[in-house]
């Protein structure tokens, strides 16, 4: 399991399969293993770079203040450490608006980009419920079954709560994951940057080619928040200067769409990346 | 504004208005509160009776086990003494599970049935829901900012939250109507008995014409919950002859976001 030095602390990351590569970036809770079930299908096709940001899993949790800023800076740093010069970013939940924000600050070493359950600035009702998660955290532990009933009940689909994944041991593992992976500062850090976010006038900024990914059910990142936020719908119609752009609305499945529907899900962002990457080669070709 | 004693507890009630009789079944937070933008217009049409039921409002709270059954029961009792044989029920959130589960134990005293926002069975989702707004209740209290946060984001959709009734004095609305109306004893075990009710067995009893009214944007008691659950589509298909209303826009609490179109809709049917 390697770290790297990176803005004075150590990362963790961890490179698999060939190809092209493609950076996971992870979201607020469970680090790098939120890609758990998706990496080994991504490195058939991409060289996978996962890692836990600062403050997450296996990286080094120092007591500062985190924000987007911080963990983007944290993230060009890491590729430069490890030579990467360009990489497709695919960012959930959390990570997508991380992803965001350091693809309108770092446009250059961007090749394809994937938002998936992506919020450009919260409504009123995201920031209700991401003080909820602050007061679980802080009150009960970012282990507790209290928090994880919050999570799951977000992140889910009623159908996959229901099912043979969902249900307590659903529960018991997020808390699980959860508490390992990420203490309550931290996480009140990242829900505090989550109520604050506001990339909406970055979003022109943005030049690689963007696929925006959204769950039918999501309730925590819906296609469309309320008139004072900028969910997915909104990212996709204001992406002006993407190279091109792409609206997929996984059916069937809550914010955590990968963990809901991930056949479609993974479909649909090896599709759109592998043409990314073709595109880019035959264009070489021409040069 | 009067009391009477039903099954050993002082119930508050009041009656407004003439017509033929309609009660009010509150929620799990406000009491009778929660009909307090419904009552005039229906008051115009009905004899309405409001009432706190037991725990909650001006209604005595015991310590004791409450449960949907105690709630339908002292229902019973209520008009029993208020000597009303027969009567349209009208019962929103909370008020809905009570409403079902008191038509289904005593169909001969429902006249028409009216649910808003509630469900036969629980799905997990909703566990979970509920699981969380008990947590956040026992660590911060019925008076809290905390608990209404949480709440409002069951109550209300994304939309009306951003809107000119939204924002922080949504949550402060939510916090004055609660803190006076539930105590943490009662609001713990009506948590419980939404997580564990399961009237989907006895709908079939339901004989009285139903109406079943659900925003359309309802994230607690949605118009279809999880398989495991058992929302207000399959009460719609379990209860014969029912009627299916959506709020489009709307959230859980459509008598808010909806007051207008859902009053009408209700005396609508009512009145049939």
């Amino acid at each position: 399991m390697p770290k790297i030095a990176v803005n004075g602390v150590q990362i963790f990351y961890q490179l698999t399969g060939e190809g092209d590569y493609l950076m996971h970036v992870p979201g607020a809770v469970v680090a790098h293993e939120g890609y758990a079930a998706v990496t080994p299908g991504m490195a058939e096709h991409f060289k996978v770079l996962d890692f836990d940001p600062r403050g997450y899993g296996e990286s080094d949790r120092p007591k500062q203040r985190y924000t987007f800023d911080v963990w983007a800076d944290d993230m060009v740093a890491l590729l430069d450490a490890l030579g990467i010069e360009r990489t497709h970013v695919h960012g959930g939940s959390m990570g997508s608006s991380l992803g965001a924000h350091f693809a309108a600050k770092y446009p250059s070493r961007i090749h394809g980009l994937v938002l998936s359950g992506c919020t450009a600035k919260s409504d009123f009702m995201s920031k209700l419920q991401f003080e909820i998660w602050k007061h679980l955290a802080t009150s009960y532990g970012t282990g507790s079954l209290e928090l994880a009933y919050a999570l799951c009940s977000e992140s889910f689909s009623r159908r996959f709560n229901d099912g043979p994944n969902g249900g307590m041991d659903a529960v018991r593992g997020l808390a699980a994951t959860s508490g390992r992976n990420v203490d309550a500062d931290v996480l009140c850090d990242a829900c505090d940057a989550l109520i604050e976010i506001d990339v909406t006038g970055e979003l022109a900024k943005i030049t690689a080619p963007t696929l925006v990914v959204v769950g039918d059910g999501d309730v925590l990142t819906p296609a469309d928040q309320g008139p004072t936020g900028a969910g997915g719908r909104y990212i996709y119609e204001h992406l002006v200067n993407a190279e091109f752009k792409e609206f997929a609305v996984i059916e069937n499945a809550g914010h955590a769409n990968l963990m809901d529907n991930p056949e479609q899900s993974n479909r649909v962002v090896i599709d759109f990346l592998t043409r990314v990457s073709e595109r880019t080669a035959s264009a070489r070709g021409r040069a | 504004m009067a009391k009477v004693k039903v099954n050993g507890c002082d119930i508050w009630y009041e009656i407004s208005g003439e017509g033929a009789p309609v009660v009010q079944i509150g929620g799990a937070v406000s009491g009778h509160e929660g009909y307090a933008l419904v009552t005039p217009e229906m008051a115009k049409h009905f004899s309405v009776l409001d009432y706190d039921h037991r725990g909650y409002g001006l209604s005595d709270r015991p310590k004791q086990k409450y449960t949907m059954d105690i709630w339908a029961d002292d229902l019973k009792g209520l008009l029993d003494e208020l000597g009303i044989q027969k009567t349209h029920v009208h019962g929103g959130s909370m008020g809905g599970y009570i409403a079902i589960k008191f038509a289904t134990k005593y169909p001969e005293r429902v006249d028409r049935l009216v649910i808003n926002g509630a469900a036969a069975k629980s799905d997990f989702t909703c566990r979970c829901h509920f699981e969380v707004w008990k947590a956040v209740a026992l660590k911060y209290g019925m008076d809290s900012d905390e608990l209404a946060q949480e709440l409002c984001t069951k109550a209300f959709s994304r939309a009306w939250l951003d809107g000119p009734q939204g924002g922080e004095q949504a949550v402060k609305g939510m916090r004055e109507s609660t803190a006076p109306n539930a105590s943490l004893h009662v609001f713990l075990d009506a948590c419980d008995a939404m997580i564990e009710t399961d009237v989907t067995p006895q709908l079939s009893r339901v004989s009285s014409p139903t109406l079943l009214m659900v925003g359309s944007e309802d994230l607690l008691t949605p118009l279809d919950q999880g398989p495991q659950g058992a929302g207000m589509r399959y009460m719609h298909e379990h209860i014969k002859g029912s009627e299916l209303w959506i709020a489009e826009g709307a959230g859980h609490g459509l008598l808010v976001e909806s007051a207008q179109k859902s009053v009408e809709k209700v005396i609508d049917f009512l009145s049939a």
